[in-house]
């Protein structure tokens, strides 16, 4: 049978680490209300929209480069600033076990910030990640909202040219670039060919 | 081949392939729809059930075994993504460091096989024998009955050195799957408290054999016996009339906890794939 004194050691280690119950461990639901708000697709697209009308081909894709690749850009900082501003106990955990490791800024820190600004703006519940480990992020975007709202609002010809990927890949820059991070990214996968576009991140 | 690297090797060893390591950080919650059925981290003590049923229906008779078996394996398709009520595997200690390079978050925490077999509570980083693999484990704090002495967190050097250190003490190391193709833990095993390993050789499911098997030269053996000893299997045993280490081949896991054991590099594993006689024996 335990002595008092084992007792109340187990229950002293025990209360080190047995966490309070009301942590949310989810997104907060008021930061990604605003994201959606600043960055839904359907804004960006109707402006692309308007400045890709009556444009040739070659055009288009240089045209949709500056505009959606400024929009890929702020798209990230303010993910990057709101996702720092909002915290949950998941990223909070994150950051412990970085600060303990000197591992995992990369990929899971930048895995957080990406899922954010996917979740925020997309109509999918959870951001599909192929591949994260400490060389590799790889993530897939089915379904894709904006490659939807392209389709409706410049028609198909155009979303064929896939002019969004200038948001995503500048998307995914921004990110790492926000974290001090080097790396590379390259389309491994596109809607047009197989149905989804694939984004790898390779650290450099 | 082994029914995963079927599945999900691409080519490769299904545990050394990167993605089978992934996980999502974030679901969004969805009004109206019930939550997922529970899996191996939503049920941790699923194993210690499951082995507990089998032992009743053992004093049933042999057909309420059969059906009880056949039900688990099916339950654990169903809740775990596995195939054919294979969950885990046993890995040698060179691949086990080549997984920590690969998984990240990777945290020590206490086995709960131990607590439940020995009433041991594993509290502190030095006597933690298991590992949570992947982004899961930043929410442990959800089943804090489940992970009782919290989460040690480690670097991809110290979970190595850490896994060398349980094989220097004589436990073998398996992977744990949590959900369809992900790898979600490392544990370090001894029989009969390891509650998988235990369903393994006790009731033959849940953990599927190595890609390795033993072999010893016998010129460099010198009869010392200490593999004998680290074996979990009962496939190692001293030869009675030549002092040397005899393998079974047929009941070997492939652990290499023999091979790491040796003084005199008598021993090595080799492919299971290059022995027609095993390569299909898992």
């Amino acid at each position: 049978m335990a002595t008092n004194s084992e007792k109340e050691a187990k229950d002293t280690a025990y209360s080190l680490f047995v966490a309070p119950r009301p942590y949310s461990f989810e997104l907060s639901a008021e930061m990604l209300e605003l994201l959606r708000k600043e960055f839904d697709p359907p804004i960006i697209i109707t402006k692309l929209a308007e400045a890709v009308a009556g444009k040739k081909e070659a055009e288009i894709d240089a045209v949709a480069e500056k505009i959606l690749g400024k929009y890929g850009e702020e798209w990230m900082k303010k993910t990057l600033q709101l996702g720092e501003e909002y915290p949950d106990r998941t990223y909070e955990m994150l950051k412990e076990a970085a600060d303990q490791t000197g591992e995992l800024v990369f990929p899971q820190v930048l895995q957080r910030f990406i899922e954010i600004a996917y979740l925020s703006t997309q109509q999918f519940r959870v951001l599909p990640i192929v591949e994260n480990w400490a060389h590799r992020l790889v993530y897939k975007v089915t379904n894709c909202y904006t490659f939807k709202t392209l389709q409706e609002k410049c028609g198909s010809d155009v979303a064929g040219l896939l002019p969004c990927r200038h948001a995503c890949l500048t998307l995914c820059r921004t990110g790492w670039e926000g974290l001090n991070l080097d790396a590379m990214v390259k389309m491994e996968a596109t809607m047009m060919k197989d149905g989804y576009c694939q984004f790898a991140i390779d650290r450099v | 081949m082994c029914v995963y690297c079927d599945l999900w090797g691409d080519g490769m060893i299904w545990y050394l392939n990167p993605k089978n390591y992934p996980r999502h950080m974030y679901t969004l919650p969805k009004k109206d729809i019930a939550p997922k059925a529970a899996g191996g981290e939503a049920d941790p003590a699923g194993y210690i059930n499951a082995e507990r049923s089998l032992v009743d229906a053992l004093e049933k008779g042999p057909e309420e075994f059969e059906a009880t078996l056949k039900l688990l394996r099916d339950g654990m398709d169903l809740m775990q993504g596995s195939v054919g009520g294979w969950m885990g595997q046993a890995v040698p200690l060179r691949d086990a460091e080549k997984m920590v390079e690969i998984a990240s978050p990777k945290g020590l925490i206490a086995c709960i096989c131990r607590h439940h077999m020995l009433g041991r509570e594993e509290r502190t980083r030095p006597e933690m024998t298991c590992m949570g693999l992947g982004v899961g484990m930043l929410k442990w704090e959800r089943w804090p009955e489940r992970y009782k002495g919290g989460v040690y967190w480690v670097s991809t050097e110290e979970a190595k050195e850490w896994l060398r250190d349980l094989d220097k003490k004589g436990f073998m190391h398996s992977l744990m799957m949590f959900g369809p193709r992900f790898i979600g833990g490392i544990c370090n095993c001894d029989y009969p408290v390891c509650d998988a390993l235990a369903m393994r050789l006790d009731f033959g499911f849940n953990m599927l054999k190595g890609h390795h098997v033993a072999v010893v030269d016998y010129d460099l053996c010198n009869g010392c016996g200490i593999c004998a000893q680290r074996c979990q299997f009962g496939a190692l045993k001293m030869g009675v009339t030549q002092d040397k280490a005899n393998i079974d081949q047929m009941r070997c896991f492939g652990c290499g906890l023999c091979e790491t054991g040796c003084p005199r590099g008598a021993i090595s594993l080799v492919e299971r794939a290059k022995l027609p006689a095993l390569q299909e024996v898992w």
